[in-house]
């Protein structure tokens, strides 16, 4: 409730002068003309006779500029036009994505023949429309320039490999496979997990032709443990579908099933489905967790814990309700501080048995056996838990990575196809392995750009990008879904699957590689096609594709009677769902050797611990080159381009680090390798707990991954048969120095003149009191009424009850933070990215972003809430009266509009804006000027001493500008530029209906950030129409209020307040909870 | 009482002509018809891809000797499906065939019937004025000269100005001398009265004279910088050299093909799109040069008669051989047209908006194409000129499904007769966000 505290930082919970300077000035830096006027003497650098110069010659350049003649500009049409491409107009395409970890069934939105942006698929029952923030930032992969250009053989081990054709490459491979073979030789596949049930027939088949053929998965985030539990458990290595959607109580053990395990894009919409306080239940989510995780800061109660309590936790756990059960006890197992807290989810789970859902995000299988037994003994399985349709999301094994190594050691290997992961960097065994596969004599690697992994391969056969290529995929068990490309490869790359293909023949026939164009051979006239035959180069795994759907999937249906039929519309749809129904298997768990494994791991704890964890933006590293998720803001920290070492407020203040001194840098030593990263101190960190993001310190990438933070791989330790992500010894060393983090925590903060609980920017409440938390809303948004009787335009709501009015209704409780909006923002709206320099300048351009409120006295552990902040359209708003060109103004739709053209920057909007959303361009970032020297190389580094971003531009440049959203203009520098409702799309969608001659249908119009939410938090539409999603979301519900709405700005986004699953005295035993209590427990823990 | 008597034969006549518009407009016409499905390969007057269709009707009557409905059901089976009736082996459909170099014509399997109905009626009664009125391209065209503003009412002022400015120098000459004889005059009487005068000095040191002529010069040349400045980056008129000399006049204006068959993409899209090269090859692969020295002579078109070049460069661009009648795929390439209609990268135009929704006639902003040999820019395409024509011009309010909800006030005042239109502005399109995002 608003009688709550918020804070975003911890500088601001202490009222440090600097943030309070900051809070109060836009702009946090000074001009730079003070610079160019002025030094220490109180002379200028620059002498009148300079200034002169500068005045004739800017004079002179203008007048040159602008007298130039037009340029004449070309018009190239097709010389046979394709039918399906109309220029201008968008082709949606369903297809699928798979990175190897992260599934999502989508739509490919491209213009004139190039993918421009990722939707989700409606059609889809596990994404459902929605998508997480790497799904929609992986279309800027395609147009990566790090990408390799085409196949080559390196000649000498140290140099870069030599481009050749297709045809030689395959001339000296295709022999080596059956001499190989033949010698009894080993020829690994070395892959990340592979869901495409065509690609697994075809490596089926390969090892058919090449009997000595083996095929290895590992995840580079590692899922091994569960699987090997579940083989223990169930007799059966897999891994069983969740169903968030059904579950009444969820506990999880660091399981951050909503940002990054297993299967974020299936799971927060399901969990999102029982977040709806309006029909009377909720969910009741708990989580366990020594890193404060997005799922975490979504729970309704969270605990936070080092990880040697929070494993004796899940022991704990398990006893209490084994005592219920009559299951036996687990002997001896030290207390925890969070005995109590324990104590009650059991009990809560005992009474809903078989309605919850318990799931523990440690890598190692005697935890994973644990919460089996426990989802076993409150008769889960078969209900939230099910077998019957497994999910295939990762099917590696860490042992076999292991024993692969062995093996290439030994020299049994004699050739190694690497796809679609890069074990040179991301697992821990990486030098081992780079050491190990030198024994091998054939070494392939189909990465498609330039990685870590180069450095050991001999022949680059890159493979297509994923919208370049034909794929299906098997996500679960009964759940089909087709991939098709969205372009033609743009370099000369060839599908991993036909190269597959290829060698499996007996001989080559150069007949195949004339590469032409399918596409373009449809739109030939019948005369053309009948006397001259063109050599179709038709991706043979297409074929292959469609010959294993014909044989396998297509008689699980009886709907369509014709293949043909059936393919179109799977193919359309992109999804083909029947879902299996096989038998949920018989438990049979061994709990306690595998307690007693715990017991004796936790048993050498040292008093720090570290764990390893993944980002929500850039994942495991895949994504490290991909400068919108790096330029992401973390969820929880706030951190761009940068990995750290995450520290509780009370460790820090025990190494002597006071609310200024984030940014100091540590070494950190734990099982044997040492990295020196800054620390970020974290509100929500157990104490006792260090936290490191994996995938970060890439040594081979692109411009944008290169050398960004440290790579915390090798801390992972090979145990129990899987990677460890804990370390329970760890010893931090402080180097004295500090090193900048780029955090947008404190940029763009919503003024609230030290008095935030009494503005209203949150309101926030509890389950039990629903009633009491609308009543309070109610009265307040009434004396708000009252307050703004008084109006600076009468006579205005005529104008905006004509035709449309656009709003926005955010809700705060589906709402997990996640990104996902920020990123689809981007791809959609053009916005630049800036780089880390200017990230930590408070330049960054986000039209759309996430503050993360704390609030409760615990800083170990407070609560959190997310809300999206964009343009809130407002009817009266600040910005507008104020801007001497009136370039932003009010349109009659209730639009607050911002004409580029006529900015001439003086960002006084940006200053009188309430909400803080406007941003400037203070460099020309994707190349909109034809001045070159206006563009600012987003890493140009260098600033704070560490120039380790290398030089040169990211995103202006001729292959990456490709993803640019023709309908939207690129801007050029000292213009403002802010949210503009998706005004393209409001028109597309108004435009398409006057052409129809029909009304405008709720939904017609959809917001980037609308499609992309994969829990469905945002709608957006037409509020004057009655009957619209959106008018009804924001007039029926109680829970509707707009952020402060006391200074009668009038918003057109409305918010609904945070309800948490809690009772009162819960809540009020968070809200009091001091730290000192906190410490005490730790002690007693200790003891 | 009077007003009564008044009253109702008004309300008649409107009655009955309005049932008469209303009966008019739902019978297709036969001119249009023709001009969007027939006229890629036939004229009226003379042989193109197809034959001359003048005569036709009576051809086929003669031929077969058929009353009226036989000719014209004859007709409308060949129209629906000529090759059909060829392999029937209907004599007359097979003579033609041979006859046409065993061309094909396109199958109008879907073409409604009245459609058909309507294009026979039309072969037969093209020229008659009554039936199909002679429309002028200068009527199309006249609503795009007043909205455009810049190039029209120059005609009609010319001469007012001139006078004007006659007017004005010479009453100037008149006041000068006038001025001068009066001080000549008074000199003259003063020195007769023995004044002593002081040396004349010559009139340009004169201070009145310098201020004068500095204030004549400094207008002078701030006029002509800004108006400088106002028209850069203006291109109308622009009228390049293109890669093939391709005639609008030719091709839209003589043989009538509609606008839209070759910029296919204006009703559906964001951009007309410059026709690709197999637009070009759908007729000539069988016209292989261009038209003779008396059809141009009849026509007034510029250029040599029975020119192969310029067809010779669609054929080089679609890889073409007509030799062999065959694609060479390997040897296409794009023309590279030089584009004339350039809006500035922060403006946001749609064709389709125009075309379909607003109903606007292409000559409305490109002006009498089917008159222009070369291609030029007849509007000037800047804000202004939008702005002024989105002021102007009236949506199609009632008649559109779109602008049924959410507008009852205008609905309202336009029953009772407060409004006369919905003009674009009416409905926001004079906001900024309507073009500029």
């Amino acid at each position: 409730m608003d009688t709550n505290k918020y804070w975003q930082s911890l500088e601001e919970l202490k009222s440090d002068p600097e943030f309070e300077r900051k809070k109060y000035d836009e702009f946090p830096e000074k001009l730079p003309l003070a610079s160019l006027m002025d030094d220490q003497n109180g002379k200028s650098p620059t002498s009148r006779r300079d200034f002169l110069k500068y005045v004739g010659f800017s004079i002179t350049a203008a007048t040159l500029a602008a007298s130039c003649e037009m340029p004449v500009r070309k018009a190239i049409p097709y010389v046979f036009a394709p039918e399906q491409i109309k220029p201008g107009t968008a082709v949606y395409y369903a297809s699928t994505f798979y990175d190897g970890s992260d599934y999502a069934s989508i739509l490919i939105k491209t213009r004139d023949g190039r993918p421009i942006k990722i939707e989700g698929n409606e059609r889809s029952s596990i994404n459902k429309g929605g998508t997480i923030a790497r799904v929609q930032g992986s279309v800027l992969d395609l147009y990566n320039n790090n990408r390799k250009q085409g196949p080559a053989i390196k000649v000498d081990p140290a140099g870069p490999g030599k481009p050749v054709s297709w045809l030689d490459m395959d001339k000296k491979l295709l022999p080596q496979f059956g001499f190989l073979s033949g010698k009894g030789k080993e020829i690994t596949i070395l892959t990340s997990t592979i869901i495409s049930p065509s690609t697994k027939k075809l490596i089926e088949d390969f090892k058919a032709k090449y009997p000595t053929v083996k095929h290895v998965q590992y995840d580079p985030v590692s899922y091994s443990a569960l699987l090997d539990a579940n083989k223990a458990s169930f007799g059966k290595r897999s891994i069983p579908e969740y169903h968030f959607d059904k579950a009444t109580h969820i506990v999880s053990f660091a399981a951050d099933f909503l940002g990054t395990w297993l299967a974020p894009g299936e799971f927060a919409p399901d969990y999102a489905v029982n977040r709806k306080p309006e029909n009377g239940k909720m969910s009741r989510h708990i989580q366990f967790e020594s890193t404060l995780s997005l799922t975490g800061s979504n729970a309704d109660l969270r605990v936070a814990l080092k990880p040697s309590d929070l494993k004796l936790a899940l022991l704990r756990l398990y006893n209490e309700l084994a005592s219920k059960s009559g299951a036996p006890l687990i002997s001896a197992v030290p207390k925890t501080p969070a005995d109590d807290k324990i104590k009650k989810t059991a009990d809560e789970l005992w009474k809903n048995r078989g309605n919850s859902i318990v799931i523990c995000g440690i890598n190692n299988r005697n935890e994973q056996e644990i919460v089996n037994g426990i989802n076993e003994m409150l008769g889960n399985y078969g209900k939230t838990i099910s077998f019957a349709s497994a999910c295939n999301y990762k099917q590696g094994s860490d042992k076999e990575l292991a024993a692969l190594i062995t093996r290439m050691k030994n020299k049994k290997v004699g050739g190694i196809l690497i796809h679609n992961c890069n074990p040179l960097f991301d697992n821990s065994m990486a030098a081992e392995f780079g050491k190990a596969v030198k024994n091998v004599n054939m070494r392939i690697s189909f990465a498609n750009a330039h990685n870590e992994t180069d450095a050991i391969a001999q022949y680059f056969c890159p493979t297509h990008h994923y919208l370049e290529a034909w794929s299906d995929a098997e996500p679960k068990k009964g759940y089909f879904s087709l991939g098709q490309p969205g372009i033609r490869n743009i370099f000369d790359t060839r599908q991993f699957e036909d190269s597959l293909l290829t060698w499996m023949q007996d001989g080559l026939n150069p007949a195949d590689y004339d590469t032409q164009d399918e596409t373009e051979n449809a739109a030939l006239p019948a005369s053309a096609k009948s006397e001259k035959k063109p050599k179709a180069y038709r991706s043979k795994f297409y074929e292959y594709i469609q010959a294993y759907w014909k044989e396998n999937i297509f008689p699980l249906q009886s709907k369509f009677g014709s293949f043909q039929a059936f393919w179109d519309k799977a193919l359309h749809d992109g999804v083909f769902e029947m879902p299996a129904t096989e038998e949920d298997p018989v438990y049979s768990g061994d709990v306690i050797s595998a307690a007693t494994g715990i017991k004796s791991t936790v048993g050498m704890r040292g008093d720090m611990e570290l764990t390893l964890y993944e980002k929500v933006g850039i994942g495991n590293g895949q994504y490290a080159d991909n400068p919108w998720l790096q330029e992401l803001p973390d969820p929880i920290t706030k951190a761009t381009w940068d990995n750290y070492v995450l520290m509780s407020v009370s460790d820090a203040e025990k190494f002597g680090l006071s609310a200024n001194d984030q940014g100091r840098v540590f070494e950190v030593e734990a099982n044997g390798y040492k990295v020196k990263l800054p620390v970020v101190v974290q509100p929500g960190q157990a104490a006792g707990t260090l936290s490191i993001a994996l995938g970060y310190g890439r040594t081979v990438s692109g411009k944008a991954g290169m050398h960004v933070g440290k790579n915390a791989y090798p801390f992972q330790s090979f145990k129990n048969g899987s990677f460890q992500n804990i370390m329970h010894k760890a010893v931090l060393s402080d180097t004295g120095t500090h090193y900048k983090v780029a955090r947008t925590q404190m940029h763009h903060v919503i003024n609230s003149e030290g008095k935030l609980n009494q503005r209203t920017i949150i309101f926030e409440g509890i389950l039990p009191e629903l009633e009491h938390l609308t009543g309070h809303i109610k009265e307040k948004r009434e004396e708000f009424k009252k307050i703004n009787e008084a109006t600076l335009y009468p006579g205005f709501d005529e104008v905006y009850s004509r035709g449309h009015h656009w709003e926005m209704s955010i809700d705060l409780n589906a709402c997990i933070g996640c990104g996902a909006c920020a990123i689809a923002c981007h791809a959609e709206n053009n916005v630049p990215v800036v780089g880390k320099t200017e990230v930590s300048r408070a330049h960054e351009m986000h039209w759309m972003r996430i503050d993360r409120y704390y609030t409760g006295e615990d800083m170990e552990n407070p609560d959190i809430v997310f809300q999206p902040m964009l343009c809130q359209h407002c009817d009266n708003a600040p910005c507008e009266n104020v801007c001497p060109v009136n370039a932003t103004n009010h349109s009659s739709e209730g639009l607050n509009q911002m004409a580029y053209n006529r900015c001439v920057g003086t960002r006084y909007c940006a200053n009188n804006c309430p909400y803080k959303v406007r941003r400037f361009n203070w460099y020309d970032l994707l190349g909109a000027d034809s001045i070159a020297g206006n563009e600012k190389p987003i890493m140009d580094g260098g600033v704070y001493g560490v120039d380790n971003f290398g030089s040169g531009d990211i995103m202006v440049n001729e292959l990456t500008r490709m993803v640019l959203n023709p309908d939207v203009t690129v801007r050029s520098r000292g213009v403002m530029e802010k949210c503009s409702f998706c005004i393209q799309r409001i028109q597309e969608g108004k435009l398409a209906a006057k052409k129809e001659g029909r009304e405008l249908r709720d939904g017609d119009v959809k917001s980037a950030c609308m499609q992309a939410c994969p829990t469905h938090a945002i709608t957006f539409g037409d509020g004057n129409d009655p009957d619209s999603k959106v008018a009804r979301s924001l007039k029926e519900s109680d829970r509707t209020y707009y952020v402060i709405e006391e200074i009668n700005t009038r918003p057109s986004v409305g918010y609904k307040a945070k309800v948490r699953n809690r009772s009162a005295e819960e809540d009020m035993e968070r809200k009091k909870h001091v730290r000192s209590e906190a410490d005490n427990h730790e002690e007693e823990a200790h003891s | 009482m009077h007003r009564k008597f008044n009253k109702w034969p008004f309300f008649l006549l409107t009655l009955i002509s309005l049932l008469l518009t209303i009966g008019a407009s739902a019978q297709p016409d036969g001119r249009q018809v023709f001009k969007s499905n027939c006229a890629t390969c036939h004229m009226m007057d003379r042989p193109l891809t197809g034959p001359a269709l003048d005569g036709a009707f009576e051809r086929v009557k003669s031929f077969h000797g058929f009353d009226d409905e036989q000719t014209v059901q004859w007709l409308e089976k060949w129209i629906r499906n000529s090759q059909a009736m060829i392999q029937d082996g209907d004599e007359y459909a097979v003579q033609i065939f041979n006859e046409w170099n065993k061309v094909p014509m396109n199958s109008f399997v879907s073409l409604p019937e009245e459609d058909i109905l309507a294009v026979i009626d039309y072969i037969q009664n093209w020229n008659n004025p009554e039936k199909y009125p002679v429309k002028t391209a200068q009527a199309a065209a006249a609503p795009a000269a007043e909205a455009g503003g810049t190039s029209a009412g120059a005609s009609g002022g010319v001469s007012t100005n001139l006078l004007l400015i006659i007017l004005l120098v010479s009453l100037l000459v008149i006041s000068l001398i006038l001025a001068r004889v009066t001080k000549v005059l008074g000199k003259v009487s003063r020195e007769m009265e023995g004044e002593e005068l002081p040396a004349e000095r010559p009139f340009y040191t004169s201070k009145k004279f310098v201020i004068l002529v500095s204030v004549v010069l400094v207008s002078f040349i701030g006029f002509q910088a800004v108006k400088g400045a106002v028209s850069l980056g203006k291109q109308q008129n622009y009228a390049p050299d293109q890669p093939i000399k391709y005639s609008h006049k030719l091709h839209a204006g003589v043989l009538k093909i509609d606008c839209k068959y070759c910029h296919y993409n204006s009703f559906r899209g964001k951009t007309a799109s410059i026709p690709s090269v197999n637009v070009c090859m759908n007729c000539h692969k069988y016209v292989n040069k261009g038209p003779d020295a008396a059809f141009k002579a009849q026509y007034q078109l510029d250029g040599p008669a029975n020119d192969t070049v310029e067809i010779a460069k669609i054929y080089a661009a679609a890889g073409w051989d007509p030799k062999k009648q065959e694609y060479h795929k390997d040897k296409q390439k794009p023309v590279e047209w030089v584009r004339i209609h350039n809006l500035p990268d922060h403006v946001y135009f749609n064709h389709a908006q125009h075309v379909t929704a607003g109903k606007i006639e292409c000559q409305t902003c490109h002006g009498p194409v089917e008159e222009y040999e070369v291609m030029k820019q007849f509007a000037p395409l800047t804000m202004g000129w939008c702005i002024t024509c989105h002021r102007e011009t009236k949506v199609d309010f009632n008649n559109n499904g779109y602008y049924d909800k959410y507008f009852e006030k205008y609905h309202e005042a336009l029953d009772k007769g407060e409004i006369n239109g919905v003009t674009v502005e009416m409905i926001g399109g004079t906001e900024c966000q309507k073009c500029h995002y």
